[in-house]
């Protein structure tokens, strides 16, 4: 297996309140081609911060002190903006918690995915980006793609909204997915469904995904490897298996028995 | 510190302490007519130079601070008043008490806001508590707009639920919860809010209808500089810089705690 | 003993259209809802997002007047703002950003006009597992965790007969939903509570309930003790969520 993407001794800091805070510290993580890796952490963990450094979209009160984020061999904290902005979105792109947030109110869904399709020079006239977001639609299995396109964020549920991200994250072909708790906020007969969803398209498409999230319990259903965040730090990684089987740190053991088990 | 507070804090606190100070920094009585000094510029013995009846200026100035100040910050405080019970009534009972109690703002904000104070000023008798009263109760509008859309948003949270549901009277739910929370962008509203007071009061002294001679203020000092412009710019130049310096600095201070509270 | 009989509970909101605001429809929130709530037992509403479950509870918490139905209350819960305690999901939207813990915790002792001293309120903070160094900080100086244990101690000062918990653990970490869990488990023993415990979560309401509701769309799908549900489930609906869960 090849490395798609290989964080080395990254650090971040963050000003909150005139106190400057360690979010990030000497992080090493690595990812695989078509893998889905889980970084598993409790709230201000720092694996939200993690995951947005990794294409430096992180807010202007943080900074990379040091580190290096190697994405198909080159290191994208040296990469100039220009080179990055071909970068995000479309080979690596990012869903988030709230989707509905994360779409545009006064743009219908057709007209979004359009957009994101010319400018990804995947369709080359208007026609063709129509009939490509009705696939994309239907590759995310909404139902009547066609009057999905002319709705607009508000009129669809969450776990619809979700599926309209996904298919946006996923129009560029990027070759890197990172969710950033991406079912968090949806009931779990919907999460349920967009898991396995995202399972078959990982396989269809090949890519993979950085999974973030602090439900250890979905990332043991979703994994194959997890990475433990504490207080900025990775803790303990591993086979998902391996970590449920013979957990080495303390606040590992203390989240696997705090799930509460059907 | 955010820059603009503290250049608002330090501009009000010298003005302040100028008129609170009054009669210890002032070495001349601010009514006392000399005759050999009439129109003289500023020397040695009038910092300020003197006005056309030989009062030294920089003691009238002083007074004249008391009067500016105190109409700026007590009419605001009667427009705040009125502003937050009339908005938080409308905002928390709804239905028909906010409709009336909008509908009267509506009806406050037609009126040009300057011709009402300058109808009502000529009707009663010209006098500072007049003033106050007068400018605090035509613009008190704006502060009921803002208590009540704040009132609006805070009392569907969970916290304003939490208080009904362990036993909270109504009244103490508006006292304790809703007012304090709505008081931000309030306190905010009237440190701009005291800058126009001053200039109102300004321009009602300007226009004769304000603070009555031989009491100083800015604004009747610069009416009486009118007369002179041309053979005394102190007189002129004085009052105007107190005036703009003044609002200049509630409008820092207003800026300078609104970004602190947008933080 | 029954502390709490809802009968025939429905709440409708009106969808108002245009600039007239003609009414186009309802949103039946609840529709229909009949259940019993026993002294000293827990009872768990299972329901999706949108199945009006926090409509309910705010229904019985006389937050809301019901379109139609009615709660008949036992004697036992006769001043219900006294002896039926709610706690909501999301425990920072629920304090009072600009109140320290301790006027927070005094809040029920005023309304009632009791003098409340700082002791009192230690030893509130103490059924919690708080410690009383926490009296002067405000909500946003908590973590999430002791966030939730102020409300449930705020809840607790007036000594009631039964906590409505409204997803009481979804907005928390993993770590402290199982320490909030066991708190509200041992709480429960210690003060002889009921509890009509909603939640989406399936292994949650398991752990807590003795009997279970579950509903959809406004409407009971199913009702039955925590085992049959879970072991002979009968309504489609049920089945479906077991699965998803699993």
């Amino acid at each position: 297996m090849n490395k798609l993407l290989e964080i080395k001794n990254l650090s971040i800091r963050f000003c909150r309140q005139h106190r400057t805070v360690q979010a990030v510290e000497k992080v090493d993580l690595d990812l695989f081609e078509n893998e889905i890796l889980a970084l598993v952490g409790e709230s201000g963990s720092g694996k939200t911060m993690t995951a947005l450094s990794i294409t430096k979209i992180l807010p202007q009160s943080a900074t990379i002190t040091e580190g290096k984020v190697i994405f198909q061999g080159r290191d994208l904290l040296k990469t100039a903006e220009r080179d990055l902005e071909a970068i995000r979105g479309k080979e690596i792109s990012y869903i988030f918690q709230e989707a509905q947030a994360s779409l545009n109110p006064v743009l219908s869904i057709g007209r979004q995915i359009q957009e994101s399709v010319i400018l990804h020079h995947q369709a080359k006239d208007k026609k063709q980006a129509l009939s490509m977001s009705e696939d994309l639609l239907k590759l995310v299995r909404l139902p009547h793609p066609e009057r999905i396109l002319r709705s607009y964020p508000h009129q669809l549920s969450g776990g619809m909204n979700q599926r309209v991200m996904i298919a946006l994250g996923l129009s560029s072909g990027p070759k890197l997915l990172i969710a950033d708790e991406p079912t968090s906020s949806l009931d779990v007969t919907v999460e349920a469904q967009i898991i396995r969803m995202l399972l078959e398209l990982k396989e269809q498409l090949r890519f993979s995904i950085l999974f973030i999230t602090h439900n250890l319990a979905l990332a043991e259903r979703f994994a194959s490897r997890i990475a433990i965040m504490f207080k900025g730090r990775i803790v303990e990684a591993g086979l998902t298996k391996d970590i449920f089987s013979a957990p080495k740190h303390p606040h590992t053991r203390e989240l696997i028995n705090s799930i509460i088990r059907l | 510190m955010k820059p603009k507070l503290l250049a608002g804090i330090i501009i009000i606190g010298i003005l302040s302490a100028g008129a609170i100070f009054a009669p210890l920094l002032a070495k001349h009585d601010p009514n006392k007519i000399v005759f050999e000094d009439v129109l003289t510029g500023p020397s040695q013995k009038h910092i300020l130079g003197a006005d056309q009846l030989g009062r030294d200026l920089f003691s009238r100035m002083l007074f004249g601070a008391r009067v500016s100040l105190l109409v700026g910050v007590i009419a605001v405080g009667i427009a705040v008043l009125a502003g937050l019970v009339l908005g938080s009534l409308a905002g928390f009972l709804g239905g028909i008490t906010d409709t009336l109690i909008m509908r009267f703002v509506d009806i406050m904000l037609c009126f040009p806001a300057f011709f009402l104070i300058l109808a009502v000023a000529a009707i009663l008798e010209p006098s500072i508590f007049n003033i106050m009263l007068i400018i605090g109760l035509t613009s008190w509008m704006g502060t009921a707009r803002l208590v009540r859309a704040e009132i609006l948003s805070l009392k569907e949270k969970e916290f304003i639920l939490a208080a009904r549901a362990i036993g909270l009277s109504n009244f103490r739910i508006i006292l304790g919860h809703l007012i304090p929370n709505a008081l931000n962008p309030v306190i905010v509203n009237a440190a701009l809010g005291v800058g126009s007071a001053i200039l109102l009061e300004s321009s009602l002294s300007f226009l004769g209808l304000g603070v009555q001679p031989p009491q100083a203020s800015w604004g009747n000092i610069l009416a009486e500089s009118k007369a002179v412009l041309g053979a005394a710019w102190w007189m002129s130049v004085c009052p105007g810089l107190a005036i703009l310096l003044t609002v200049l600095g509630f409008n820092l201070l207003g800026e300078g705690l609104r970004e602190t509270s947008n933080q | 003993m029954i502390l709490l009989e809802v009968i025939g509970l429905k709440k409708y909101f009106p969808i108002e259209k245009g600039i007239f605001r003609m009414r186009s429809g309802f949103i039946k929130a609840v529709d229909g809802v009949s259940f019993f709530l026993a002294e000293g037992e827990v009872l768990g509403v299972l329901g999706e997002s949108g199945c009006g479950k926090s409509t309910l509870a705010k229904l019985i918490l006389k937050l809301m007047e019901p379109t139609s139905g009615k709660i008949v209350f036992s004697p036992l819960l006769a001043n219900i703002r006294r002896s039926v305690g709610i706690i909501f999901q999301d425990p920072f939207l629920s304090l009072d950003p600009k109140m320290r813990v301790r006027d927070i915790l005094r809040e029920p002792f005023l309304a009632r006009k009791l003098k409340v001293s700082d002791d009192k309120i230690v030893e509130l903070l103490g059924l919690v597992g708080l410690g009383g160094d926490l009296l002067r900080r405000f909500p946003h100086q908590l973590s999430g965790g002791q966030r939730q244990r102020v409300c449930i101690a705020r809840s607790l000062s007036l000594k009631p007969k039964l906590l409505v918990l409204d997803e009481p653990l979804s907005s928390l970490d993993l770590i402290s939903q199982k320490q909030i869990l066991e708190l509200l488990l041992g709480l429960r023993m210690k003060f002889k509570m009921s509890y009509l415990f909603i939640s989406h979560n399936i292994a949650l309401i398991r752990e807590i309930s003795d009997r279970i509701i579950v509903m959809s769309a406004g409407k009971i799908a199913e009702e039955g003790k925590t085992a049959e549900i879970f072991n002979f489930p009968k309504s489609g609906y049920t089945k479906k969520l077991l699965e998803a869960a699993s």
